[in-house]
């Protein structure tokens, strides 16, 4: 009944096309057979939290900071990022993360909510969500709201409905806490603008690295279209970023206070998401992809999803999921490419794969046998970084330290890094490695695990 | 001063006293008082301790605010880590800042070899309360209760080391326009929308029960585990279990976890009926034969 209401609602005042009456009956029918019963709010939970956790973003900081202490309203956000909690599935819960509705015209062939597919629908209304967000974020168990939607008559129309609930949460209810919308493709250059004046983060997902896969398995969505929304939230935060520094120059010439606080435009930036083998793409275009998005769009994360297996899949794809250690290759890459200096061209590949048995930094260091081994104590910042095993923390401590005094090997050892790993990389006073240190690291080595069994076992034991 | 037989025991007024420790450093360095000489009591040593050693002169915060403060000069990013090194539960804390200070005040050098052990160990105990305190953040779960006064949120919360006042104003900012109430067996925290409020431990029994709203926050736990990627290494590490008997929602774990392998084989084998239908037609057609 709920879902036939809404699907009225949604589609009173709407331009009512030919080509869309065949969906006309699939919705009615849908609605009488899923519908028998209104939903409540917890069945419409389950399903709509079900059909947003294949979107991996979970972020929460970066927002602009705020709190409550006006005590006009609820929330506080600007520091680092809080995972209120783990699913076994070991990605943190920051954020509520709901699709508005799971209806969808769309026929995306990887989503479980494509409109082919059987999977139950449910719809909130806008009062729901923020009533849900408003509770959890009391019980202190999110950051905040991450909103997404199937989309439901057009495109702005969808974006609306999205936009109301952030509206009504900062305007009504004066949250302060961390809104992530997700931008619909094709949404108008207006409501980005408004999304953006509530939402701490946007994101839109590019889904596929390249354009071929997008025209087979997302046939309505368009590359170029998520190119444009991609670019129009760029200039607005362009934008918004020359109005504050405006603002501030006026400030000073003035001192005084500018007549209006100019709002800043989704302060945390926007990302993205790419599915990982649900098409045949490599790593290689994968990267290629992340790296132009980055370059172009300012994006401040590109979130990599290996293909997971849904319920109710379509049989255009594969049955068996993306190796997860694919996807946590890709972003030790990524993250080499952000903040260890590596250019793209640089990832050692086979046939454009990532190994999956050594991670990026480790292959680029074993095909690069004449940078080695590094001397702690001379080399540079830059090749620091590239040793295996030391992070970016590590570096900045050994910089700091061989200022006063020479390292040896057991400050090394006393860094909480993989010790083997680095040694066999470093040269130091009182340490060389072995010609084939290397690549006795890539032995296998009798696993702990294996001889003294733990307590958590148990679990261990349902793991695949 | 003729150290070396001289004891000294400084009392401070809790845990986490981080100003009474910063005077009662600025005395013992003034003083040259060595580490070894001083006897720390934070009131949590069981009294029979305190009877066995040499008490010998007590130090209480009026006899150490004889000494100014800015008469001793330490690296200001030194005095920072102390203050957060303080709340940390290791007992052993203050001798070992004691030590480090006094190292300080002989050598400045040695304040920038960050590799030095002791400094090490010292930013390793830092990161320990700077994590307690955001996992403090993180795992409070306050529940609703109605009083006659109107709604007020209650917490219980487990924390290893002395971070309840580091971590309360975090809540106060947050939820300013609430009333809530932080409960913990190493002190709690009050906020009745004017002020912060520190009182002495309280227990478990305190703290209320599950509210009916709690299902819905459960209901959202399950929904959002995707039973196709298992990673528990990864969930233990950034909720260690030690907190997991506060946090309701881990009680879903081992069920979830159970019917995981299920769930993906169903997903890995079954498609829509429309589409099955349809492949099950093509095969017939294909192979030509008839399968009933």
């Amino acid at each position: 009944m709920d879902a036939l209401a809404s699907f009225i609602e949604s589609w009173s005042g709407g331009p009512l096309r030919l080509n869309l009456l065949l969906r006309v009956c699939q919705y009615f029918c849908h609605a009488v057979y899923n519908h028998s019963m209104a939903k409540t709010t917890l069945d419409k939970l389950i399903i709509l939290a079900d059909a947003a956790k294949y979107d991996a973003s979970c972020a929460s900081s970066g927002g602009a900071r705020r709190d409550s202490r006006d005590q006009k309203g609820i929330g506080s956000s600007g520091g680092m990022g809080i995972c209120h909690s783990y699913a076994p599935d070991g990605r943190c819960i920051s954020l509520l993360k709901l699709l508005l509705t799971n209806w969808c015209t769309f026929d995306c062939l990887y989503c479980v909510n494509r409109q082919s597919s059987n999977v139950e629908r449910a719809r909130f209304t806008v009062e729901e969500v923020v009533n849900l967000t408003l509770d959890f974020y009391k019980r202190n168990v999110i950051e905040g709201l991450f909103l997404s939607s199937g989309i439901i008559q057009t495109p702005d129309y969808t974006m609306e409905q999205l936009i109301e609930v952030a509206r009504q949460l900062r305007e009504e209810d004066h949250f302060r806490g961390y809104i992530h919308l997700k931008t619909i493709p094709n949404a108008s250059a207006d409501l980005i603008a408004r999304a953006g004046l509530h939402a701490d983060r946007l994101s839109i997902n590019v889904e596929l690295p390249t354009e071929e896969a997008l025209i087979r398995l997302a046939p309505e969505k368009d590359a170029a279209a998520i190119a444009l929304s991609m670019e129009r939230i760029r200039r607005q935060s362009d934008e918004s970023r020359e109005d504050q520094k405006a603002e501030r120059k006026i400030k000073v010439m003035a001192g005084g206070k500018p007549k209006r606080k100019v709002a800043q435009f989704a302060p945390a930036g926007q990302s993205t998401q790419m599915i990982i083998g649900a098409d045949d793409s490599s790593d290689r275009s994968i990267l290629t992809k992340s790296a132009a998005l980055y370059r172009n769009f300012r994006l401040r994360r590109v979130y990599y999803s290996a293909f997971s297996p849904i319920p109710h899949a379509s049989a255009a794809l594969p049955s068996v999921g993306a190796p997860l250690m694919r996807e946590h290759r890709l972003y030790q890459a990524d993250w080499l490419l952000r903040f260890y200096g590596f250019e793209e061209q640089e990832l050692v590949t086979d046939n454009g794969m990532l190994s999956l048995a050594v991670d990026p930094k480790m292959a680029w260091a074993l095909a690069h046998p004449e940078y080695f081994p590094v001397d702690i104590n001379r080399a540079a910042k830059e090749m620091l970084l590239r040793v295996p095993g030391l992070g970016v923390q590590s570096v900045t401590r050994l910089l700091a330290a061989r200022r006063v005094r020479r390292m040896r090997k057991a400050d090394v050892e006393r860094l909480g890094a993989p010790t083997q790993k680095v040694l066999a990389f470093v040269q130091l006073p009182d340490h060389r490695p072995a010609q084939d240190a290397a690549q006795r690291l890539l032995l296998p080595v009798p696993s702990a695990r294996n001889t003294s069994p733990q307590q958590g076992d148990l679990f261990q034991a349902s793991a695949p | 001063m003729n150290g070396q037989a001289t004891a000294h025991t400084v009392k401070l007024a809790r845990s986490d006293d981080v100003d009474g420790f910063s005077a009662a450093l600025r005395y013992l360095l003034h003083h040259d008082i060595s580490p070894a000489q001083v006897t720390w009591d934070d009131g949590t040593q069981a009294q029979g301790d305190l009877f066995d050693i040499e008490a010998g002169t007590v130090l209480d915060r009026s006899r150490v605010e004889t000494v100014a403060a800015g008469s001793i000069r330490l690296p200001r990013d030194f005095l920072t880590l102390a203050r957060t090194i303080v709340l940390h539960n290791s007992v052993d804390r203050f001798r070992q800042l004691h030590a480090m200070a006094a190292l300080l005040m002989r050598d400045r050098h040695a304040w920038a070899d960050r590799m030095h052990p002791a400094l090490l160990q010292l930013d390793r105990m830092a990161r320990e309360v700077g994590r307690e305190i955001h996992k403090m953040h993180a795992f409070v779960r306050f529940r609703p209760v109605v009083t006659e006064e109107g709604e007020t949120h209650i917490a219980w919360f487990e924390p290893e080391h002395h971070v309840v006042r580091a971590a309360a104003p975090f809540f106060a900012k947050r939820f300013a326009a609430m009333h809530w109430t932080i409960l913990t067996p190493l002190g709690c925290a009050y906020w009745d929308r004017h002020a912060l409020v520190f009182a002495p431990p309280a227990a478990r029994e305190d703290a209320p029960e599950a509210d009916a709203g709690e299902a819905l926050w459960l209901a959202y736990y399950r929904s959002i585990f995707n039973p196709a990627r298992v990673k528990v290494d990864m969930m233990r590490r950034e909720m260690p279990v030690r907190f997991w008997k506060n946090l309701p929602e881990t009680g879903a774990i081992t069920q979830l976890l159970h019917g995981a392998g299920e769930r993906t084989y169903r997903m890995q084998n079954e498609v829509d009926e429309p589409v099955r239908k349809r492949k099950i037609r093509e095969n017939i057609a294909s192979k030509n034969t008839t399968e009933r």
